[in-house]
């Protein structure tokens, strides 16, 4: 039997794309809807033999009015998100237009910044966490006896047991952790930029500042939002940072909904609860996204399918 | 599996197969064991291998903040290690959750040399009708004190509450050392049951009528909020006790060592392994420790009876072998040869330890001023559940997140919440 | 630039404190590095009273007599079998999705930038008793599975880009000549593409190099278990043993360290016209 060529192609299609259905439906779909079933129950680890008892909404109602929801959603989207992913962007423009700046090009800089930049950027998040643990530790910590030494400070910071110290400190880690990648790319995207354009600047008699902003931050534009939404996606739902520095507190300080969902589900061992939290988590991630594509990025998707 | 060998690795996948065929003859359980001695623990099973030829007994570790959780949920769907290592409080989570073996079906396999009555905290292990696991080591808290500061500072050793906290603010002034400190974070859970306790005051209390109803008022629980986080508002305590899960913290522990900390409260085996730790330093020195009962608030001192116990996982398709095990994990030699910094959970061999000088305190403390959880978790609530929210309600009492009045309001609400499920 | 002609001493001036700068930005991307580095090889009070200071190897020895190296073989197992199976994958779904037109193509995209969005940490409860049934806890098999589908999101939407850079008419040519998609795919595209399957491959290689949560969940024996489990092992419940966590972190970032080395520059080309293309 001869196919015709589109039936031909169709087959070909979804062949194609046969395993990453496969990848999707089990290890995504399956799984959340899974997930949306038990967060309509009140399972716990311990009930997860028999089954939990159908309660509807409420532990969405329950989580939506608790007196910490705030709290961590505040958390979750100044601290951990916004503040960390507004210094990653700004640090690593900066360090970008350093590097390319003709200074620093002409001393050969460049090599030897990509290399410098490796460093953050291969370390896994987990050792990345434990480095500045170590930096930060009150007693032995690098970064006390130094402050000590030079007698800028006079007793020991806990930098991650103080509530003023707590939160800069994670950032801290995450911006190491992350900006290498956004000052590569954007040196990357930088270096493309072709230099008919600088030329038309300078024959408009612009002065360096205004260069940057009408000749290089829209050249480097819609790089930076791709970068952006990429971050905020990855620090949003990150775990590993703040579990890892601080376990969520001094207290529930530093609680984020990430470190909430592991909290509920595997130490209170509400795993009903701990599904509403996620699947609003999934939610919120949803919503921003589609309202990021519809204002920013829609023609750029549109672009890559087409 | 900890200390596997380069032969061992290689060997096990080149001889897979052969292993396969051999290995139908001899029985294979999985003994969890969470604890630091993992070497010793090795040795004890290499002598429980030697005299039972036909069993293998793997060693495997999770650490134990995973290892409540990981389990539970091994069970559930059918897996898990054979024998578990577990705290007394879990015990009958982990009977509710259907996850172990009961102590009365197992004995069939064998009897307790002293019968089960010999062994303490049972009631722990109690759920309807049966016990669920077998009681294995046992400990509480105790003051520890460094004599030489205390000495140093022209103090007394202090028997109540208040008592510790003037020798704590005599001691930073006279010699800018630290008095008490304690893990705020996590373990905060016990000095703050020690100090409610020794008030009158808990958590969760019997009512009589055999219900259950909160034990202490929202002014009561803001006052010991209140008097702990003097210690760190007064600069008495460093600061960076606020993120220290436990007392055997390096922190912690080096302070006490180099004699810089003056009193600290800890378990039992932690002491141990800072008095073996000063005598590794300090051969020969006589020891500046000694240890004294908790401290007493109006009323007489008391800490918790508690301790790990060893349960089988009712998944097992080896009862007997995972029993044999248990029972050779219970007897005298193992604590006297392997697993020496625990005390035995045993009425017959906790009257043959020898104590040492410094370790008279630990001693009266658990003769004569323990208890168990009791009405915690008798309610329902359970241990583990009141234990996360309260250490999370004091740490933000005690880091200033929150005001002790709203943070005692909080933590109330959360535990009324948890009587009304 | 080039032409902002100045004077002497405002041009030292200048360059000094952009030197400057670079070098304040080296410290801070170093420091904590050079920091773990250096006290891998110190004596930190090891165990409690251990006399400290001084050089040491004893870190590395303690590290990996402990059977450390066991989780490094199994980490490069499962992540080199992982990323290959995804890129594998994803190589075959970008080339679909960016070279046919079909209904449902943008719900698939669509549902792969979702998979990017996913909080993982929900789904660590249904996949564990979803592995449990199938009988995949403690087998590498199922950690290769999750690291697979946990990655292949980000590779297909970085091959989807990089894709479009590649013209259409390479590979229609070669159809009219009557080779197969197949081979198009793999001779054609694939020698082209080589940028951003590296790209994505590094990702993909990262990404499940320092993955904690489901390994914690999945693995439990000793002889199964992955770095990031191996090092917070030494985070014990009883101390912190910082020499050995040192110890452990260098020999964790060495391999992505030799990883990244010879390929970023493939990596940023790849990046850049993949993820912002």
């Amino acid at each position: 039997m001869k196919l015709s060529p589109l039936m031909r192609d169709r087959m070909t299609v979804f062949a194609m794309l046969f395993p990453t259905f496969l990848v999707l439906v089990g290890f995504y779909l399956y799984p959340t809807l899974y997930n949306l079933e038990l967060s309509f129950t009140d399972i716990t680890l311990l009930k997860l033999r028999q089954g939990g008892d159908w309660v509807g909404l409420a532990n969405y109602w329950e989580f939506l009015t608790s007196s910490s929801s705030f709290h961590i959603a505040f958390n979750t989207i100044f601290w951990l998100t916004a503040v960390s992913v507004t210094i990653r962007m700004i640090l690593g423009l900066g360090f970008a237009l350093l590097l390319n700046s003709n200074v620093l090009r002409n001393m050969r800089m460049t090599t030897i910044a990509r290399l410098i930049l490796l460093v953050p950027w291969a370390t896994p998040p987990v050792v990345a966490v434990i480095a500045w643990r170590w930096l930060f530790e009150p007693t032995n910590g690098p970064l006390n006896r130094w402050l000590l030494n030079f007698g800028l400070i006079d007793d020991p910071i806990a930098f991650t047991a103080d509530l003023a110290t707590v939160w800069p400190s994670i950032v801290t880690i995450v911006v190491w952790n992350t900006t290498p990648l956004i000052g590569v790319s954007l040196l990357a995207s930088l270096q493309t930029v072709p230099g008919e354009l600088y030329e038309a600047g300078e024959i408009d008699g612009a002065n360096r500042f205004q260069m940057f902003r009408f000749v290089t931050l829209p050249y480097l534009m819609p790089t930076i939002s791709v970068l952006t939404l990429m971050s905020v996606i990855w620090t949003f739902n990150n775990f590993v940072y703040v579990w890892l520095t601080t376990g969520a507190g001094p207290g529930t300080y530093t609680n984020v909904l990430a470190t909430e969902v592991y909290l509920k589900a595997f130490v209170d061992l509400r795993i009903g609860y701990s599904a509403a939290i996620g699947v609003t988590m999934a939610i919120v991630m949803g919503v921003f996204g589609a309202l990021y594509f519809r204002f920013f990025g829609l023609s750029d998707m549109q672009d890559k399918v087409g | 599996m900890k200390r596997t060998t380069l032969k061992a690795l290689t060997l096990s996948t080149a001889l897979a197969g052969l292993m396969a065929v051999s290995a139908t003859a001899e029985t294979n359980i999985t003994f969890r064991f969470n604890d630091s001695e993992r070497e010793e623990m090795r040795a004890a099973l290499d002598e429980f291998e030697a005299a039972n030829p036909d069993i293998k007994v793997e060693l495997e570790t999770i650490s134990w903040k995973d290892s409540r959780d990981q389990f539970l949920r091994e069970s559930a769907v059918g897996q898990g290690p054979d024998v578990v290592h577990i705290a007394f409080v879990w015990t009958q989570e982990m009977a509710e959750a259907q996850a172990v073996l009961p102590i009365e079906e197992l004995q069939e396999y064998g009897a307790l040399p002293n019968g089960f009555d010999d062994f303490i905290a049972t009631d722990l292990t109690a759920y309807e009708g049966q016990h669920w696991g077998l009681p294995w080591s046992a400990d509480t808290w105790a003051m520890v004190m460094r004599t030489d500061v205390l000495e140093e500072a022209g103090v007394a050793a202090p028997t109540t509450w208040d008592e510790l906290l003037a020798a704590s603010r005599t001691i930073k002034e006279t010699t800018g050392k630290t008095g008490f400190a304690f893990p705020a974070a996590h373990q905060v859970w016990f000095p703050v049951n020690y100090y409610l306790w020794s008030n009158g005051a808990e958590f969760i209390s019997a009512d009589g009528n055999g219900g259950y109803d909160i034990g202490v008022s929202q002014d009561q629980l803001a006052a010991a909020m209140g008097y702990f986080k003097t210690y760190i508002d007064e600069g008495l305590a460093p600061k960076s006790i606020l993120s220290i899960d436990q007392p055997h913290d390096p922190a912690l522990m080096q302070a006490l060592l180099d004699g810089d900390q003056a009193f600290a409260a800890m378990p039992t085996n932690t002491y141990r392994q800072l008095l073996g730790a000063y005598e590794e330093t300090n051969p020969g020195q006589p020891l500046p420790f000694q240890s004294t009962v908790m401290m007493a608030g109006d009323s007489a001192p008391l800490t918790h009876l508690g301790g790990r116990t060893l349960v089988v996982n009712s998944n097992t398709d080896e009862p007997e072998a995972a029993w044999k095990l248990v029972q050779f994990l219970a007897s005298a030699p193992l604590f006297e040869k392997y697993y020496t910094n625990q005390f035995p959970a045993q009425k017959t061999l906790l009257s043959q330890i020898e104590y040492r000088d410094e370790e008279m305190g630990f001693a009266k403390q658990l003769a004569d001023h323990t208890r168990t959880w009791g009405a915690y978790a008798e309610s329902g609530v359970g241990v583990g559940p009141l234990w996360n929210v309260t250490s999370r309600a004091f740490g933000t009492a005690l880091s200033g997140q929150t005001s002790l009045d709203q943070a005692a309001a909080d933590l109330l609400g959360e535990i009324n919440r948890m009587l009304d499920q | 630039m080039q032409t902002f002609h100045k004077k002497g001493a405002a041009k030292y001036i200048e360059n000094g404190s952009m030197l400057a700068l670079f070098a304040l930005f080296a410290v801070f991307l170093l420091a904590p590095a050079w920091f773990v580095f250096k006290g891998s090889f110190e004596n930190i009070s090891v165990s409690l009273g251990a006399a400290s200071g001084g050089w040491t190897l004893n870190n590395y020895i303690r590290v990996l007599s402990d059977g450390y190296w066991i989780y490094v073989i199994n980490s490069l197992f499962v992540c080199i079998t992982a990323t290959l199976l995804a890129c594998t994958i994803s190589l075959f779904a970008a080339y679909g999705l960016s070279r046919f037109r079909f209904p449902g193509r943008m719900l698939v995209f669509g549902s792969i930038m979702g998979g990017q969005f996913f909080p993982w940490i929900i789904l660590v409860n249904p996949i564990f008793i979803l592995f449990a049934r199938a009988g995949l806890i403690n087998s590498q098999v199922g950690l290769i599975l999750c690291y697979t589908a946990f990655i292949t999101p980000f590779t297909i939407y970085l091959l989807v880009g990089y894709l479009t850079t590649i013209p259409r008419s390479l590979d229609e040519a070669a159809i009219v000549d009557g080779a197969s998609r197949f081979f198009v795919v793999t001779r054609i595209v694939l020698p082209i593409m080589w940028p951003g399957m590296v790209a994505a491959a590094t990702f993909g290689f990262l990404q499940s190099w320092s993955e904690y949560l489901l390994a914690l969940a999945l693995i439990t024996k000793d002889d199964k278990k992955t770095i990031p489990l191996g090092l917070y092992q030494y985070f014990g419940d009883v101390q912190v043993d910082w020499g050995a966590v040192m110890a452990g972190s260098v020999v964790a970032t060495v391999p992505t360290l030799l990883l990244f080395l010879p390929l970023q520059r493939m990596l940023v080309s790849g990046l850049t016209s993949g993820a912002t293309k």
